[in-house]
């Protein structure tokens, strides 16, 4: 399962993240890293982007890169 | 005079610009979004006899990836010269802060911490043991709030003192597994007796990291050989424990870690956490369905006040240079002196004056966007349909910008990562009506429409463009620029209420440049268009009307001709030679050879189409009506259809030159300004013509 699986309001553990590596340390200088807590706060009406939380930090990202992070119900 | 050069480091929207603002009562731009400073600036000031110097960088989230503005505050950390680090963190977001914090602390230079936006974290119930942070980072970390300007004396107090005294630079202390390897590499360098000019720890350190650099310099060395052994061991060690082979992701959680570590141990949370505002606020305003209404009618709204509100102390500007011209007129006589100061200098300047109260309404509507967060919603609510177009969502960001000034919307435009979507934004920020069309927009539309309508027409004349401008997009990513989708992640700031001072700030640096504008720049370009509409003189033919005027008697009669020798010396001018040189050109559009002008002198500035406008129709101004104003004249003198065109084409052609210049800079080629140059003349010309032949139906 991954992020843009989820609805608004869900929260979910990242379990990994497989996207290449310049996205993949973006995510990590964002605090979106193994272990990190999110929740997802909106979902734009299209549903191609999405904003997420993680620790204090809200970011909003495409679909596309939410895709690449599986994470795990908690 | 001691001196002390201060490197201000942070991640973006942390208030690195808001706190050297506090410092030193400097004016940086200062807005609530990652990215708002692109360009290194530098303020000096004198506090208590040293000459302290501090440059404001880029933030950035890390050190190991980049975007160009980025780039620049890592080239500033590695290849510049500076004595200290001033670090400044969030305090009320510290774990994500850290993370740069520590890799700050690898850099071997003095550092300090400034824990900025107190004020919020208090609000927030956030509680920070200052003390005990200091203790586990090994630099001493100040509390400050560059809002309230608590703690800003006791950080410089501290920066001089670092500065003044040598102590031992701290060292990051990573994981036990790590360390030990750390330890092994460092004492067979040290038993080695091994030189170089860093210390051994580092050493061993980026030997771990896998520093390119390090390795070419030891990789020859004698040393070399017994080292392999050692270097190969500890990274299998490491591969093992951490279960990757990829270093910098050891690393990264070694960092992640740490920083972990240190809130854990430094914050406490006092009340409940109270709700989250933000949250709530975007409940609303990226709501799925009403998100994107709410801003158009929010856009819509400021158009309207630019007008409504605008245009009553427009009619006192415009009053006032018209009194101001007559009264040039019966000092300095009707001769050469009397024009060249009512109808160059005052008519030119005063007819971009005019605008003032336009264009600070406008900046007053960027600069709440800019300061309150909204921004980065915007983008997160346009991006789905900015994707279609091939464009990034955050490109959203320099084009917004653009709408106020295109200098810096290009700039700004350095904070998308991939070439391609920078260059099509690059393209495209023109189309983004900057505010010095504002005028001519105000003017065209004021003159053609009423009060109750223009402000509808100015927020399509906007829309308009910024549509025009997406299209130019899909073109560019479709022929030109092809190539794959950047990811889109950005972060979303906090909402934050912006004080009175801060918009006024904004507002008030802003409108002072455009004076400065008027009064220096505008002023010598008008005088300039005065004589290039003045000379050469035609002494013939002035005589042949004289005499002709004598001979009639009858006083309708003599009015007619003196127009029409004025029309006639300004059209055999220089100006007069050159915009009936180029009419035909502009001719399929309805121009007239004023409008033409007017067009070509606004390649240098935007305000300088409505000053020529101004001098020209002041010049021609029909004798006996020597007084109408700007707006009367151009009623009378050009047609709907022609206006319209004129309006389009203002709309669409190529900036002013000196954007053209930060364009080809930015671009990094003279060639795509040739590019940007051909393209937008192109295109205007065929939407004006367009709207032309569309206006004439009506
Ligand atoms: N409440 C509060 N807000 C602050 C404080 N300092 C800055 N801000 C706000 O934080 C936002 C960001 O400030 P900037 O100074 O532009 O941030 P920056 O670190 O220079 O950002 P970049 O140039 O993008 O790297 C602005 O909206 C400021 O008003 C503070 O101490 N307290
Ligand atoms: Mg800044």
């Amino acid at each position: 399962m991954t992020l843009a699986d989820l609805n608004t309001g869900q929260s979910a553990k990242v379990v990994t993240i497989n996207a290449q590596d310049a996205l993949k340390k973006r995510f990590s200088s964002f605090g979106l890293r193994k272990g990190a807590l999110v929740n997802i706060q909106a979902v734009s009406m299209t549903k191609s982007t999405m904003e997420v939380s993680v620790g204090a930090t809200k970011l909003a990202m495409r679909f596309e890169e939410a895709k690449e992070v599986a994470v795990q119900m908690v | 005079m001691k001196t002390l050069n201060i490197a201000l480091v942070g991640q973006p929207n942390v208030g690195k610009s808001m706190l050297l603002n506090s410092i030193s009562n400097s004016r940086l731009r200062v807005g609530n979004f990652s990215g708002v400073t692109v360009e290194k600036a530098e303020v000096s000031f004198v506090f208590h006899g040293t000459q302290i110097t501090i440059t404001d960088l880029p933030g950035t989230y890390s050190l190991s990836d980049y975007t160009l503005d980025e780039r620049v505050t890592k080239d500033f950390l590695e290849h510049e010269s500076y004595d200290l680090i001033l670090n400044v963190v969030d305090a009320t977001n510290l774990e994500r802060n850290l993370f740069l914090t520590t890799q700050l602390l690898e850099l071997n230079k003095k550092m300090i911490i400034a824990l900025n936006m107190m004020d919020e974290a208090k609000k927030e119930g956030v509680c920070i043991d200052d003390e005990q942070l200091g203790i586990i980072l090994g630099v001493p970390c100040v509390k400050v709030s560059a809002v309230t300007k608590r703690g800003i004396g006791k950080l410089i107090n501290r920066c001089i003192d670092l500065a003044n005294f040598n102590q031992e630079l701290s060292k990051l202390i990573y994981s036990d597994v790590l360390e030990e390897e750390l330890q092994n590499i460092t004492s067979f360098l040290s038993e080695k007796k091994y030189k170089h000019e860093l210390d051994h720890r580092t050493l061993a350190l980026k030997l771990l990291q896998e520093n390119k650099k390090t390795y070419k310099q030891m990789h020859d060395t004698p040393i070399w050989v017994e080292l392999l052994p050692i270097l190969r061991e500890a990274l299998s060690h490491l591969y093992l424990h951490y279960d990757t082979k990829n270093i910098d992701d050891i690393f990264e959680d070694e960092r992640a870690a740490f920083a972990k570590g240190a809130v854990v141990e430094t914050v406490s949370y006092h009340k409940q956490k109270s709700k989250d505002i933000t949250q709530r606020v975007d409940a609303l305003l990226i709501h799925k369905i009403f998100g994107i209404p709410i801003f158009l009618f929010f856009m819509w709204g400021l158009f309207q006040l630019t007008f409504e509100i605008g245009s009553i102390p427009m009619e006192w500007i415009d009053a006032f240079f018209v009194a101001l011209g007559v009264a040039a007129k019966s000092i300095f006589g009707n001769g050469e002196l009397g024009s060249i100061i009512a109808d160059g200098a005052i008519a030119g300047v005063g007819a971009v004056v005019l605008f003032l109260p336009n264009i600070m309404i406008l900046f007053f509507g960027i600069a709440l966007l800019e300061t309150t967060g909204y921004m980065s919603r915007v983008a997160f609510l346009l991006d789905g349909f900015f994707h279609k177009f091939g464009l990034h969502g955050k490109s959203f960001i320099p084009l917004v910008t653009g709408f106020g000034c295109s200098v810096p919307a290009y700039m700004s435009a350095r904070t998308l990562k991939n070439d391609k979507d920078r260059l099509i934004t690059l393209f495209i920020i023109g189309f983004m009506s900057c505010g010095a069309k504002l005028p001519v927009y105000v003017l065209f539309a004021g003159a053609f429409f009423g009060t109750e309508n223009a402000g509808n027409v100015l927020f399509i004349i906007y829309i308009m463009g910024a549509l025009i401008g997406l299209g130019a997009a899909k073109f560019l990513k479709i022929f030109i620029f092809k190539g794959k989708d950047e990811p889109f992640v950005m972060e979303m700031p906090k909402y934050r209420l912006p004080s009175f001072k801060l918009i006024w700030h904004t507002v008030f640096t802003k409108s002072l440049m455009y004076l400065k504008k008027a009064g220096t720049f505008i002023l010598s370009a008008s005088l300039l268009i005065w004589f290039a509409s003045n000379y050469p003189k035609n002494y013939e033919l002035q005589n042949a009307y004289a005499q002709k005027i004598e001979l009639t008697s009858e006083v309708t009669q003599q009015a007619m001709l003196a127009n029409e020798l004025n029309a006639a010396l300004l059209e055999q001018s220089f100006l007069g030679k050159v915009g009936k040189f180029t009419q035909p050109f502009f001719a399929p559009l309805g121009f007239d050879w004023k409008m033409s002008v007017a067009l070509e002198t606004g390649l240098a500035a935007k305000e300088i189409v409505v000053s020529t406008l101004g001098v020209l129709y002041a010049l021609g101004a029909e004798v006996d009506e020597a007084n109408d104003s700007l707006i009367g004249e151009i009623k009378k003198n050009i047609p709907l259809a022609s206006a319209v065109a004129f309006v389009l084409f203002v709309m669409i052609y190529l900036p002013c030159f000196a954007a053209s210049i930060v364009f080809a800079k930015e671009s990094g080629s003279y060639k795509y300004l040739l590019y940007l140059f051909v393209f937008t003349t192109i295109v205007a010309w065929l939407v004006a013509f367009a709207g032309y032949n569309l206006a004439k139906l009506f």
